[in-house]
């Protein structure tokens, strides 16, 4: 199966690129998908991916052809899904001194 | 929300824009009579703040603390050079006169905090969050969900922009999307103003229709737009039953 995987923001970064596509070899979910990737580029990719019990970070939001997928309900891929996830992103610049009564925005 | 009568000089201002279907002079008496909350008018702020006041909106309500600094200067509209070292919030109020001298503006020195989080959303229709801080999101977040109040949440990093709409009890909240704030947020992140400006005029619109019923707002949608690439897409976003913020509404 062919799957496209799209990353975002921190995670572009650590992979290099904001998609490729994925050959699977065989019939597979969503979370095995991400363990495998996280396997393939390693640190410090997978500890931005994956937490030390090799879930998804709850920080990051996993989509499967725009519909968000829950992380504990497995979720079987079919040949030309799109995988995209989304780690947070803001609304500014954050000085080393900005609290709540800090600076920029 | 109050219904003012629009005056010869507001019908006038917004003529082409009352023309738009299912908006008219109804919509423009909604928005004359509306309070928005926007947190930070820094690169996105700025950009809802300056939409809003171009619109007509009648009340702006602008939280944001610290001073003008040069480095502001390439996506914070409403912050010009003359105004470096002086107040963000006053500088933003006096640009927006300029545009929409019919707008009563509230220019709060402060950013959103713990404790002014509740009564600056009292005083709002509706809440525009562009803070850089998670903890100023998710404090704003929990302030409108608890007051019931439509939030708008607009991002942006790099060359991507998301905007969604949070409808208390109906929509996932900032809390059931990311439940905590994440580790790797950065002091200074790259950004073009032109992208901080897409996701602002985004989430002005978003503002304009959620408080006139125009259109389909981005309710339990959350867009996200990939401006290097041109690439606009819709993700359908869920409820977390177990969100901390909103679970039990």
């Amino acid at each position: 199966m062919k799957i496209t995987v799209e990353y975002s923001a921190f995670l572009k970064q650590h992979t290099g690129r904001a998609a490729e596509t994925v050959e699977t070899g065989g019939p597979c979910t969503v979370q095995e998908l991400l363990r495998g990737l996280a396997a393939r580029y390693g640190e410090p990719f997978h500890s931005a991916l994956l937490d030390q019990n090799d879930r998804l970070r709850p920080v990051l939001l996993l989509s499967v052809n725009e519909e968000q997928v829950n992380w504990h309900q497995p979720a079987p891929l079919n040949d030309g899904d799109i995988v995209t996830i989304l780690s947070p992103i803001a609304g500014g610049v954050i000085s080393k001194k900005s609290k709540p009564h800090g600076r920029n925005g | 929300m109050t219904r003012p009568v629009l005056t010869q000089e507001d019908l006038q201002t917004y003529a082409w824009q009352m023309a738009v279907p299912d908006f008219g002079e109804e919509g423009q008496r909604i928005l004359k009579g509306a309070s928005v909350l926007i947190s930070r008018c820094g690169g996105l702020g700025g950009v809802v703040a300056y939409e809003l006041a171009a619109a007509g909106i009648g009340r702006l309500v602008l939280a944001h603390a610290g001073h003008v600094k040069p480095s502001d200067l390439n996506r914070q509209i409403l912050m010009t050079h003359d105004w470096i070292g002086k107040p963000r919030a006053q500088c933003a109020a006096r640009r927006l006169r300029e545009l929409n001298p019919r707008l009563e503006i509230v220019a709060v020195e402060e950013n959103v905090t713990e404790a002014n989080a509740a009564m600056l959303v009292e005083q709002s229709d509706l809440v525009i969050d562009c803070a850089p801080l998670f903890e100023e999101r998710f404090l704003m977040n929990r302030e409108a969900v608890r007051q019931n109040k439509p939030m708008i949440e607009c991002a942006m990093y790099e060359l991507e922009a998301r905007v969604t709409s949070i409808l208390p009890g109906r929509t996932p909240c900032l809390r059931c999307l990311h439940p905590h704030p994440p580790t790797q947020w950065r002091r200074r992140f790259p950004v073009f103003g032109a992208v901080s400006g897409a996701a602002g005029c985004l989430g002005a619109m978003e503002a304009i229709k959620i408080l006139t019923g125009l259109g389909e707002p981005l309710f339990g949608v959350l867009l996200v737009c990939d401006l290097r690439d041109m690439i606009f897409k819709k993700i359908r976003v869920q409820r977390d039953p177990a969100c901390q913020t909103c679970g039990g509404r």
